[in-house]
């Protein structure tokens, strides 16, 4: 596609302007479905971790807390945190919905990977050679401490590596969640994940991680501005006429 | 259909700038008009999932779930594979799940722990249809559950049991000669574990259908069999009977 066009007639004013197709639709929905999804999945979890932390004196929060072995130097969520959220007694609501949302979590999760694999839109996302370092100066530019951005291709390195780890994270999810549902059926693979207690440590420790990549993806694409998350509800972004297109990375 | 078209429609070339910021804002507007019926019919699926008809204090859909998950559970794994075997040295304090209706220190003895959960469950000698119809015997007779049902209250005794009240130096002797204690000091003395109070002289039985893959050698009997019929002779059954830990000497 040649956007230069430098056929018009000389009258007219010149483009400076172009629409680039950034995200696929097929892409698009399933962002914007696991959203819920993951919002769902989540606090039906803290749901369920409720009534594990309820009566402390009997299962003294062996899992979810900061500590080494018998130091513990913080319990997740104080009282307040619990009453603000109106989680206390929601324990089967939390496992109705877990064990419900959990399909539609795994199928829409599977999906994406599945049509990423397909389409080749996974070239966007995986990390390359250079993308750690490519991270490192996204993130000096994050705190001022480095002037400019580097050259953007779909997604820079920082992007590459959260976003593929934010997916890795998500069949973590579905495998430690798999050795909590079925530690007797599926033992070999609670052991393999280090037994039944581990496993829900790993579950919870994924969730934190959901929880920080999600505070840290808005933050960036608040900053990103209009155009960036518009064109994740449309699909299409506008751009220098110059820049790059993401067409040809696309295909290439 | 949109894809192709629409990337045909729009990264086409547009004369002047203000062409593609039109073309942006008509996107713009069907994206977003598309979005908020998604987020509607997103809302509205989650609104029928959670105020459905409850069924056994879940909304339907859970409970169909929960049902779909079972049956899947039961045709994915065998059930008569062994669960694995750990040894007892390796055994941590069971978790207590709650103590909702258990006011006071249950007899043992009259305690049961039916299992459940395996396909046909009515052929199993053990069958219970109602296991909540089991009467349960305290120590102290029957209290109400209601109110603080997290609040465990151990036995007050009467008389100090060898091994149960924990010290010696514990247990006042009255003028009497007898054994006085406090109700403070006794409870302090009540050094074993709720688990291990529940759970003493528990009866598990275990039971596995059909282990050889044989039909059972016909039964004569007067009258037939006493226990359940095929049960009686399918069943390889075990029973464990777990002598735990209190009023030992």
């Amino acid at each position: 596609m040649d956007i230069g066009n430098q056929e018009e007639t000389p009258a007219a004013p010149p483009v400076t302007l172009r629409l680039e197709r950034k995200h696929l639709l097929a892409i698009r929905w399933m962002h914007w479905i696991n959203f819920p999804l993951l919002f769902i999945m989540i606090l039906s979890g803290i749901q369920i971790y409720w009534n594990d932390s309820d009566n402390a004196h009997l299962h003294p929060h062996a899992i979810y807390r900061l500590g080494f072995g018998s130091l513990t130097l913080v319990r997740i969520f104080p009282e307040s945190v619990w009453n603000a959220l109106h989680i206390p007694w929601h324990v089967t609501q939390g496992m109705g919905d877990h064990f419900f949302f959990m399909w539609l979590f795994a199928l829409n999760g599977v999906a994406y990977v599945l049509y990423s694999a397909i389409s080749g839109e996974w070239r966007f996302l995986i990390p390359r050679r250079g993308s750690l370092r490519e991270a490192f100066q996204v993130m000096l530019a994050s705190l001022h401490l480095r002037r400019s951005l580097p050259l953007k291709k779909k997604y820079n390195g920082a992007q590459r590596i959260a976003y593929s780890t934010v997916i890795a994270m998500g069949a973590g999810s579905l495998i430690t969640g798999l050795a909590i549902f079925k530690p007797t059926q599926l033992h070999y693979l609670t052991t393999m994940l280090g037994g039944y207690e581990w496993a829900r440590w790993e579950h919870f420790w994924l969730t934190v991680g959901f929880c920080l990549f999600f505070l840290v993806h808005v933050v960036q694409v608040a900053f990103a501005g209009w155009n960036n998350f518009r064109s994740m509800v449309s699909g299409y972004e506008i751009r220098p006429a110059n820049q790059p297109s993401l067409e040809r990375e696309r295909r290439s | 259909m949109s894809g192709r078209k629409a990337k045909h429609e729009y990264t086409a070339r547009h004369a002047t700038d203000a062409e593609v910021l039109a073309a942006s804002r008509k996107l713009t507007r069907r994206g977003f008009a598309v979005a908020a019926i998604g987020a509607a019919a997103g809302f509205g699926f989650y609104r029928w999932v959670e105020y459905s008809r409850d069924d056994g204090m879940q909304p339907v859909p859970l409970r169909r779930a929960f049902q779909a998950n079972a049956a899947l559970s039961r045709k994915v794994f065998d059930e008569r594979a062994l669960a694995p075997t750990y040894p007892a040295s390796r055994a941590e304090n069971l978790r207590i799940n709650g103590l909702i209706g258990i006011k006071e220190a249950i007899l043992p003895e009259s305690w049961r722990l039916q299992l459940v959960g395996a396909a046909n469950e009515k052929h199993f000698a053990q069958y219970v249809p109602d296991v909540t119809a089991w009467t349960y015997e305290y120590s102290r007779g029957r209290e109400s559950t209601e109110g603080d049902h997290f609040t465990f209250v151990p036995p007050v005794e009467n008389q100090p049991v060898a091994g149960y009240s924990k010290d010696a130096k514990d247990v006042t002797m009255g003028k009497d000669g007898k054994a006085t204690e406090s109700a403070v000091t006794q409870t302090s003395n009540v050094a074993l574990p709720i688990w291990k109070q529940v759970l003493n002289g528990t009866q598990i039985q275990i039971g596995c259908n059909n282990i050889f893959g044989q039909d059972p050698p016909t039964a004569f009997g007067f009258g037939g069999n006493s226990t359940n019929y095929p049960g009686f002779t399918r069943m390889k059954r075990y029973n464990i009977r777990t002598e735990v830990f209190i009023n030992a000497p």
